[in-house]
């Protein structure tokens, strides 16, 4: 009976001159996230957008309707002809399916933007209620404190009966916002700032620096599993993984910095060279989980003097939340149990005791002359791996027969 | 020897037999292990995972290797029905299931579960109107074939997955053996809460089969490692989950249904108008796969010998009953009292099987035993 999803776009509709931009882009990403069901059939009306189910099970397409950013709410709809008896008869039929033992109180809420439509919304919701009343002996009105509502949506193209609300993530149709580098370390924050950063429109490429041998592929597949878990919520159900040789340059600061700076001057090569990857790569920034306050490297004195080797835009969208609320998102966004893996990254070796945390950005420069940085920064540059990560394949760097499947 | 059991067992294929090997020579590190060759091995079984939720097309479905469908069943079953320590919960399955699923059902009525068996007519179709009257809230498992593996009818799987939109406590075990990759299904996988599967059937591996079950179902039933989320505890047997995901992966590309049909019906029509046979077969829902033919007048123990001098092989009701002088109670209730199970000899086909064949078939089955 239900036919359709209507899908209803979030802060879309604020955007006026750049709506169809936007919308197109939605339309696109939805048929790309459903692409392994080839016989949903697609409807665009304004600022609705229909998929009509030609029998796949709509349970099979929620879950991934409610990682699409951009979506605010969606309701699998029946669709009806706009003729009152046809209304009413279909609501009765809906509500029967929905009510266990034809009990229940309902309100019956109707929208009527064909205003050719002869009857007023209110005509109409008293004309289905008292229809229902008659047939199904238990039902009850309830205006205020309804279990169900019925609603009926008249509109040009024809009229709509649904009892449901999905929340969708809100957020911007990812890929309109532009381009940003994030840095995954593979513990529990930088993956939960990659989602809150595609939720709000923005195409991210993943930075991630090794370390062998002090650390182990695991550590890379670590970080493989945690962006796996964020391509649904992509514009191509995909993104790039940017695997930067960093033991060379860990090494140097190590052998010739100052022991309570290695941190900071770490941090700094590591922004140094997502710099020039992001300009190389044509992003508008860099995204990164730092929170501040967490650890040495993330007090404000650190994130001054560590962020002004570049002038690009960090965003760091769990700077001032509380370390319960990250560990929430990562739970919800099933990151958690991946994060937690207890193999070492680049962040964990080389640790100092006392690692500072108020670095001066003088003496941080200082210390950098003692060694040439630029030359092992181009090398670690020119030596990148690119790995594409994309939904429903896992990519295994262990995996070396893949022809047998 | 002419082959006439497929339903019994099917003869491994060269493509799989050597990927066995080539797993087992190359990939024999423990897959739960830390250093590389390990992680190569646990890579492969979870390409395999994969496979099997991509070919199948699945979602929210969780992959179980086992040694093949019988375990696979007793594990769906025992695995569920441990989470109701209380018993005040009802069981359904049907009279016609394979002995590794009646099996458990009578033994968990012995423990003090309410069990209904439904009955099946006289070609072999579940009594769907005796299931709706049985469902109720307290129904928490049902159990039924895909295609009967005795008399090859097809159960109605799509209309009894409709039947349980009202009752969403009950999950829906359903024993693919002998459907999968020899009938495309009319219903969708993600539907059924658990999937039996057995890689033996389609020229795959013996000791390798699957079980698949929905996402949150919590299955406990052995105690050990960590393994296959610790349903199925102890070192992976990787070779065999690299060879049921291939064999799962191969099955409908080697469809051949409209060709196992035709030899079905030019079998049938060869035979039906034999007067020492009957054929026991359901007109309207049926797999060519399986033919089972009565002979009153001979016992199948006797029929099959006398075929299997002349270098013909068929099964009789139920291989799994060689071992024992027991009638299958499946084929019992099919037959009520009308004919005696004794004489049923089953032939299961194979697109490999050809017409030449078929033919020494038919000669030798219309001259067998006096008339009806």
């Amino acid at each position: 009976m239900s036919d359709r999803i209507l899908i209803r776009y979030g802060e879309l509709s604020l955007k006026k001159s750049n709506r169809k931009q936007f919308t197109d882009k939605m339309k696109f990403t939805i048929k790309r996230a459903l692409k392994d069901y080839p016989n949903l059939e697609y409807l665009d009306c304004s600022m609705r957008f229909y998929i009509i189910l030609n029998d796949v099970n709509p349970d099979l397409i929620i879950p991934i309707l409610k990682k699409i950013p951009g979506i605010y709410s969606f309701s699998i709809v029946s669709y009806c002809e706009k003729d009152l008896d046809k209304i009413k008869e279909l609501s009765c039929k809906l509500l029967k399916e929905e009510l266990a033992h034809n009990e229940g109180t309902i309100k019956v809420n109707t929208s009527r933007s064909d205003k050719d439509f002869p009857m007023e919304s209110l005509e109409i919701s008293k004309a289905i209620a008292s229809y229902l009343f008659k047939n199904i002996p238990n039902l009850k009105a309830d205006v205020h404190n309804p279990k169900i509502v019925l609603n009926v949506d008249l509109r040009v193209e024809g009229c709509f009966i649904y009892t449901n609300i999905h929340y969708g993530l809100g957020g911007l149709p990812n890929g309109s916002i532009g381009k940003v580098e994030l840095l995954i370390s593979g513990g529990i924050d930088s993956v939960v700032a990659g989602y809150l950063g595609i939720r709000k429109g923005m195409e991210i490429e993943a930075i991630h620096y090794a370390s062998p041998p002090y650390t182990s592929d695991m550590a890379v597949q670590k970080v493989i599993d945690l962006l796996e878990k964020l391509t649904p919520y992509t514009e191509y159900q995909s993104i790039t993984l940017i695997i930067v040789p960093f033991t060379k340059i860990q090494q140097a600061i190590y052998d010739n910095c100052r022991d309570d700076y290695c941190i900071t001057i770490m941090r700094r090569m590591m922004y140094r060279i997502a710099d020039r990857l992001a300009r190389e790569r044509n992003a508008l920034g860099i995204l990164n989980g730092e929170n501040i306050g967490q650890v040495a490297s993330q007090t404000l004195e650190s994130i001054q003097t560590i962020g002004s080797v570049t002038d690009l835009p960090v965003i760091r969208p769990l700077s001032t939340m509380d370390k319960s609320e990250i560990i929430e998102i990562a739970k919800q966004i099933d990151t958690y149990d991946i994060s937690i893996r207890p193999y070492e990254d680049c962040c964990t070796v080389f640790v100092p005791k006392h690692p500072q945390i108020k670095p001066r950005k003088e003496m941080a420069e200082s210390q950098e002359k003692k060694f040439d940085y630029q030359t092992l920064i181009d090398e670690a540059v020119n030596n990148v791996r690119y790995i594409k990560l994309t939904t429903n394949k896992h990519h295994d760097i262990f995996l070396n027969d893949d022809n047998i499947f | 020897m002419i082959y006439f059991d497929h339903s019994a067992t099917t003869k491994p294929s060269e493509e799989i037999l050597d990927l066995y090997k080539k797993i087992s020579t190359e990939y024999w590190y423990n897959s739960e292990t830390l250093y590389n060759e390990g992680k190569r091995s646990n890579a492969l079984y979870l390409k395999s995972y994969e496979t099997v939720l991509k070919e199948m097309k699945l979602v929210n479905k969780k992959v179980l290797f086992t040694s093949g469908a019988t375990e696979a069943n007793n594990t769906a079953l025992y695995g569920y029905i441990a989470n109701f320590k209380n018993k005040d919960c009802e069981l359904i399955t049907s009279k016609i299931e394979h002995a590794s699923v009646l099996k458990v059902y009578q033994d968990l009525e012995k423990q003090g579960f309410k069990v209904t068996y439904l009955d099946v007519d006289d070609e072999g179709n579940v009594d769907l109107e005796q299931l709706k009257k049985t469902l109720n809230n307290k129904t928490v498992l049902l159990s039924i074939m895909w295609v009967n593996n005795i008399i090859g009818s097809i159960q109605p799987i799509k209309e009894i997955i409709n039947i349980l939109k009202d009752y969403p406590r009950c999950k829906f075990h359903v024993d693919c053996v002998q459907g999968y990759g020899k009938i495309k299904p009319d219903f969708d996988f993600n539907d059924l809460d658990f999937i039996t599967l057995s890689g033996h059937k389609l020229h795959g591996i013996k000791g390798t089969g699957c079980l698949i079950y929905t996402n949150n179902i919590n299955l406990s039933f052995m105690k050990g490692g960590h393994q296959q989320d610790s349903i199925r505890p102890g070192t992976l047997d990787l070779a065999g989950a690299v060879c049921m995901a291939k064999t799962i992966q191969n099955a409908y590309k080697n469809y051949r249904f409209d060709d196992v049909k035709e030899k079905y019906l030019y079998l049938v029509k060869k035979l039906e108008n034999c007067p020492n046979l009957i054929l026991i077969r359901n007109h309207s829902s049926y797999s060519p796969y399986i033919l089972n033919i009565n002979i009153p007048s001979l016992r199948a123990e006797t029929a099959l010998h006398l075929l299997n001098e002349k270098g013909i092989i068929v099964g009789t009701g139920s291989a799994c009953n060689s071992k024992s002088k027991d009638l299958d109670p499946a084929l019992s209730s099919i037959l009520k009292n009308k004919l005696n199970p004794i004489n049923s000899i089953r032939i299961s086909l194979d697109s490999s099987n050809t017409y030449e064949e078929l033919d020494l078939l038919i000669k030798e089955l219309s001259s067998m035993g006096g008339t009806k």
